[in-house]
């Protein structure tokens, strides 16, 4: 195999293993910029209330388990607040928040839970990071995110090997390359020294 | 091909960030780059404004380039008031020294890929108000829409050019399984 048709392959590749995830960047990137002009994310609002033992409710992180463990609860442990007889903190996973308050005397857990919508889900998506959450579905975002990361940059250079291969685009692809860099990172640097 | 090479930079600079999110700190563990340079300049408040007003009259006088918002406004255990500006080059802290008459500006600067990260979400509509941030926003923004363009063209290409590629079909297929069933499981 010719070391252009390997860079093809790879070029594909990698296209193609992070398809759905680019396209999830992309669309996310563009919810971003111009959700101004969108109808706004119908979001789903429900509350119920569960009961639990306050023996089995310790401490907020007690709590937050047991409700994760035996009743649908899942994600990120958020804002635990403690005062005399009661308990707040919040799980939140991607395109889903539970604002949850425990009264010690009743034993009575009110969750309220909000459903987001489809565009602010993948906004909450696009900003996963870091593998330090609780709940392991983000975790799993966020390494599809820094593996897409690499992708892109590999995509990138992959890419300049293929065009570059194609000895007729290369004074038309050579200006694009040319006027797109000076452009971008003269408008970094100075943005930076200002 | 053609958009690809005109926003490489854009693709670079979004990998780059990408990776750095990845040692980012959970929320709450954020810790600001080190002081780097303090500078100080005189100037009489107003006496009929709350610490708001105050913070607002002061962000203006002092001027910072690149300035987002002014954020946290609060008294220190000297009851000097003090809150801080956003930049994307890293915060700077403001204190009003009221007896001194005199505003201390912080600088806090951030490292060359904090400040990336922070260029990566400009657009026309985002980011600093000065020409070059703008000219990276727009940029940006184009960027966006190219990336859009490239991921559909991309595999539009494939399909037209080398559709049975038995190992290309396998890893479209179980990365957009994988893909579906994670978004599932997290819905």
């Amino acid at each position: 195999m010719t070391v252009f048709r390997l860079m093809r392959n790879i070029h594909l590749g990698l296209g193609l293993g992070f398809g759905l995830g680019a396209l999830m960047f992309a669309v996310s990137s563009l919810a971003f910029i111009y959700g101004y002009l969108l109808p706004e994310d119908s979001a789903e609002e429900s509350a119920r209330t569960v009961l639990i033992p306050a023996e089995r409710a310790s401490s907020g992180r007690a709590l937050a388990l047991e409700l994760m463990r035996d009743h649908g609860l899942k994600g990120d442990l958020r804002a635990v607040e403690e005062s005399a007889g009661e308990i707040r903190f919040r799980i939140v996973r991607p395109g889903s928040n539970a604002d949850i308050v425990y009264s010690a005397d009743s034993g009575e857990a009110r969750i309220q839970t909000r459903r987001l919508g489809f565009t602010q889900m993948l906004r909450q998506i696009h900003t996963v990071h870091g593998f330090w959450h609780d709940h392991l579905p983000s975790n799993v975002w966020a390494g599809l995110s820094v593996l897409g990361s690499i992708g892109l940059i590999l995509l990138g250079l992959t890419g300049i090997y293929l065009w570059f291969g194609m000895h007729k685009e290369r004074v038309v692809g050579g200006v694009l390359l040319g006027v797109g860099m000076v452009y971008a990172i003269a408008a970094l640097a100075l943005t930076r020294m200002s | 091909m053609y958009s690809g090479l005109l926003t490489l930079t854009a693709l670079v600079v979004w990998g780059a960030t990408g990776i750095h999110a990845v040692f980012l700190p959970p929320p709450g563990a954020h810790q600001p780059p080190e002081v780097s340079e303090v500078r100080e300049e005189p100037y009489q408040a107003g006496g009929d404004l709350d610490d708001k007003e105050l913070a607002g009259q002061i962000h203006e006088f002092v001027d910072i380039p690149l300035a987002g918002g002014h954020y946290n406004i609060h008294r220190d255990d000297d009851h000097n008031l003090k809150f801080f500006v956003f930049t994307v080059s890293g915060r700077r802290e403001i204190t009003y020294l009221e007896e001194r008459r005199t505003v201390r500006i912080e600088t806090r600067q951030n490292s060359l890929i904090q400040f990336l990260s922070s260029m990566h979400t400009s657009n026309s509509r985002r980011g600093p108000r000065v020409l070059a941030a703008r000219m990276w926003g727009f940029y940006n923004e184009f960027s966006t829409w190219a990336f859009l363009f490239m991921t559909v063209s991309g595999v539009y290409l494939w399909i037209a050019s080398r559709p049975g590629l038995r190992w290309a079909q396998i890893l479209a297929g179980t990365s957009a399984a994988m893909f579906i069933v994670l978004w599932a499981v997290t819905r």
